[in-house]
């Protein structure tokens, strides 16, 4: 149960956008909404390719070959979030959960198992069951690992969120290692995506729709509203 | 006019991420420094999740005997914030 009735949400199709981009939309976001705004903004997009690197991780998770890196062709970038390495493509939804914690009186362990539910319900709403597993609040199939979840929370608000791999190009996620520890069942530490998990045809904005119809019923949410892109967008450079 | 100060003691809240193990990321605020109601005092690592620890209170904040990387638990002592109240007798 959420704490308050009624969540007041909006979502935020930002289409394709890139990280260090919506870096710098997330925290103009942050300075502006912080302790005074009951409501919840959830942001979607896709990322341009990056390797983000998170509190726990650190470049001897990423084996791709250094002349690459230097080369400049895939560049990693440091960020103030939970998890490890994460490689972003085209065809991963990125899915950012922007919730006044202090309002909605929820602490971080809440509010990632219900992002984590949220992501689920989507995905069993498009007719796919992940694999049960209380390790950690990633999202496991059989082929390895569907969704990382890495979040942060600053000024009282939740930032960052769950990454799901839809159906990018798998090119490198081989060579990149996402999580330290892997359920019992699991060999590998990289991720897979939902498109090889389902052998089938998977559309990006069903996926999307589903994100927004989930995320609404587990922040019991009954109003809510749409957008393409977002206001403070335009004044975020580069 | 005479100034009293008391102390008020920030400690690691209970994050409800039982399986997680918390480590101090960075402090925010130096020790010593004025900090006022809401500004960011450390970051904690908690696995999936990083998260600030806020002052709760104005006045001047000091570091507890914890350095970045320490292992810490619910409830650990992380700092204090001097309050300084004034009054007349």
């Amino acid at each position: 149960m959420f704490s308050c009735e009624k969540s007041k949400m909006a979502f935020f199709m930002l289409g394709r956008v890139g990280l260090n981009k919506y870096l710098r939309l997330q925290q103009q976001i942050l300075e502006t909404q912080s302790y005074a705004s009951d409501r919840i903004q959830v942001l979607l997009c896709e990322h341009d390719p990056i390797i983000s690197v998170g509190r726990m991780g650190s470049h001897a998770h990423i084996r791709l070959h250094s002349d690459r890196m230097k080369a400049g062709t895939l560049k990693s970038v440091w960020v103030a979030r939970g998890g490890g390495c994460i490689l972003h493509r085209p065809g991963q939804l990125a899915i950012y959960p922007l919730i006044p914690m202090n309002w909605y009186q929820v602490s971080p362990g809440k509010v990632l198992r219900m992002v984590r539910q949220a992501v689920m319900e989507a995905l069993r709403e498009l007719s796919y069951t992940p694999l049960k597993t209380d390790l950690d609040f990633n999202i496991w199939g059989r082929t390895g690992l569907l969704g990382v979840t890495a979040m942060a929370v600053q000024r009282g608000v939740s930032c960052f969120g769950t990454y799901l791999n839809v159906e990018p190009e798998m090119r490198d996620y081989g060579f990149v290692d996402s999580v330290t520890r892997i359920p019992v069942d699991q060999s590998r530490r990289t991720m897979s995506s939902l498109l090889s998990e389902r052998r089938q045809v998977v559309r990006m904005a069903e996926v999307r729709s589903a994100m927004v119809q989930s995320f609404a019923d587990v922040f019991e949410c009954d109003d809510y509203h749409m957008h393409t892109g977002h206001p403070m967008l335009r004044s975020v450079t580069g | 006019m005479m100034t009293s100060s008391a102390f008020y003691e920030v400690r690691i809240p209970d994050f409800e991420i039982p399986a997680a193990r918390l480590f101090l990321t960075a402090w925010l605020s130096s020790s010593g420094t004025h900090v006022e109601s809401d500004d960011p005092l450390c970051e904690i690592c908690a696995g999936d999740i990083v998260i600030e620890i806020m002052a709760k209170r104005n006045g001047v904040f000091y570091h507890a005997a914890v350095d970045v990387d320490d292992e810490l638990v619910t409830g650990t002592l992380i700092g204090k914030i001097e309050l300084e109240s004034q009054f007349k007798r």
